[in-house]
């Protein structure tokens, strides 16, 4: 499709959103600014852009950084569907990991129990990681479990799933297992919702069969900057795993519902 | 890959055709944050205090000794003035989860309630303008699982809510929103400003000693030219204010069980399932 024909449609998208309601703050996206996501979809009829920029320095030295955009629509009630694209320096180097650069992602991500006073909200996500970017070897596809708690002062997250990957290369895993573990809290209180403190731990198995499991930290923040616009910030290290691990990396960013 | 790029875009845009409203007629949406901003934070002070309110009262009921230091906490918090509307979610968690259905209700109401005023506060208002984006306003919030039906019979609201100093303090808020939809409605661009800020300096003022009775028919009292000229929108709004009215008259009890079934009777009158 031609670029052209691309941003066309995606201008008719934005202008006939049909409202432009405040950007949910709760609602987490995954890998903004943390790797955990709510079992959440976003608010049905409302659409999401996100722009970022990261940046990371892995323990052998070699410094990566890109930009990354996403799209999230809340198609119907209850189900989102979502599109984001990542550029990076060193793909090769990167792609290697497993982290693709100009891929595209697309996602669908659907409500299956809304949380009561006895159950978590449950929810589950199909990615879809089309080859589109630098030294991309074929489609990989992953199913994600979401769960999601809240007490009365903060929320608990898990993220369960598993990464097909279509196009394997010799000595790597067909299915890669990852599993994330988080926390949000409006670190002001209940009476000020306009920031939001986020931090968890992502355990990922790695994309070598004999390789070793990495297990990573990350923080961040969300505050909101505008009745539409959501800035956010996120600090990540990976405290196990291979020699060539993100010793730190950062994230910067902006989302915008229109 | 072209066909699922292209029904990624395509899928939004037909979706949001199905809604019946295109924004390509004018960007109105937040114009009460964008024009008068004023009126923003105190309506957003308000917004924050119903729902800290309903948190509040269904973790532990209402009590005359709770109710002094909730009135307390919640006069110097809306004095605050929050930029930004609150996040339910975040500000009412255990009721969001432990009272679904009224809670939505709310949260849909809340919707509502913005998207109107927004309405009546664009740069490019008129009564045609107005009528078609409120009629449209209408039509999303009927179209919500948890919008309100009308009870059959109206209850007379509990002698015990006009002693507590809280909800005399919400309901002031009430006033707050029909007030200025009045101001907005019945008048143009340029002396919407002057209107809408004495209505903020009057509730400036009784937001420090608010009257003592409890009205819940807010709109079709104190905005006469907005209930006549959007009279389902008016309906609407006041049954919204009758259903937080009586919710809150349902949390008095001091015992949680009765709390909730009290709420689940009040949800079942304006016709939430559960």
């Amino acid at each position: 499709m031609k670029r052209f024909e691309v941003l066309s449609l995606a201008l008719l998208a934005v202008f006939t959103a049909p409202r432009a309601g405040a950007q949910e703050i709760s609602n987490l996206e995954g890998g903004r600014p943390v790797t955990v996501e709510d079992a959440a979809p976003i608010e049905h009829g409302r659409l999401s852009g996100s722009f970022d920029y990261a940046y990371a320095r892995r323990l052998d030295g070699v410094e990566y950084a890109g930009p990354g955009l996403s799209l999230d629509y809340g198609v119907l009630r209850g189900f989102e569907l979502g599109a984001e694209t990542r550029y990076l320096t060193n793909p090769r180097l990167n792609a290697r990991r497993g982290i693709g650069s100009g891929d595209l992602d697309v996602h669908a991500l659907a409500s299956v129990l809304a949380e009561d006073a006895r159950r978590p909200g449950i929810a589950v996500r199909v990615d879809g990681f089309l080859p589109t970017g630098f030294a991309s070897h074929g489609a990989d596809f992953s199913g994600t479990l979401l769960a999601t708690r809240s007490f009365d002062e903060f929320r608990l997250h898990a993220n369960v799933g598993s990464l097909y990957v279509g196009d394997r290369r010799p000595g790597a895993r067909r299915n890669r297992l990852f599993a994330a573990a988080g926390i949000d809290t409006p670190p002001h209180g209940a009476w000020d919702t306009t920031t939001m403190g986020v931090a968890d731990v992502v355990v990922r198995q790695s994309v070598l069969t004999d390789g070793k499991v990495s297990m990573g930290l990350e923080i961040g923040v969300k505050r909101r900057v505008g009745i539409q616009t959501i800035f956010f910030a996120g600090l990540g290290t990976e405290i196990l795993g291979e020699r060539d691990r993100a010793r730190y990396r950062g994230l910067l960013g902006f989302s915008h519902a229109f | 890959m072209k066909r699922l790029a292209l029904l990624l875009f395509v899928v939004p845009a037909g979706c949001s055709l199905f809604h019946g409203t295109t924004r390509v007629g004018g960007f109105y949406n937040n114009a009460v944050h964008r024009f008068f901003p004023d009126l923003d934070r105190r309506q957003n002070a308000i917004r924050y205090g119903r729902w800290r309110a309903l948190e509040v009262a269904w973790r532990n009921g209402i009590s005359p000794a709770l109710d002094r230091d909730f009135a307390e906490t919640l006069r110097l918090q809306m004095q605050k003035l929050p930029d930004f509307p609150p996040d339910a979610r975040l500000s009412a968690p255990r009721f969001a989860r432990e009272a679904a259905p009224a809670f939505e209700a709310l949260g849909a109401a809340d919707e509502l309630e913005k998207e109107v005023e927004d309405a009546l506060a664009a740069g490019n208002a008129s009564p045609v303008r107005d009528a078609e984006r409120i009629e449209a306003a209408l039509r999303r919030y009927n179209r919500q699982p948890r919008a309100l039906s009308e009870p059959s019979a109206t209850l007379t609201s509990p002698a015990r809510m006009s002693d507590l100093s809280s909800a005399r303090l919400l309901l002031t808020g009430d006033w707050l929103f029909a007030q200025s939809a009045e101001d907005l409605a019945a008048s143009d661009y340029g002396e919407q400003r002057w209107k809408v800020h004495a209505t903020v300096e009057r509730y400036d003022h009784e937001i420090v000693l608010p009257a003592p009775s409890v009205r819940t028919e807010w709109y079709r009292k104190y905005a006469p030219t907005f209930t006549s000229r959007h009279p389902r929108a008016a309906e609407v709004l006041d049954r919204v204010t009758r259903f937080r009215v009586e919710i809150f008259a349902a949390l008095l009890s001091g015992v949680p069980d009765e709390r909730a079934r009290g709420v689940e009777r009040v949800e079942a009158r304006f016709g939430l399932a559960r």
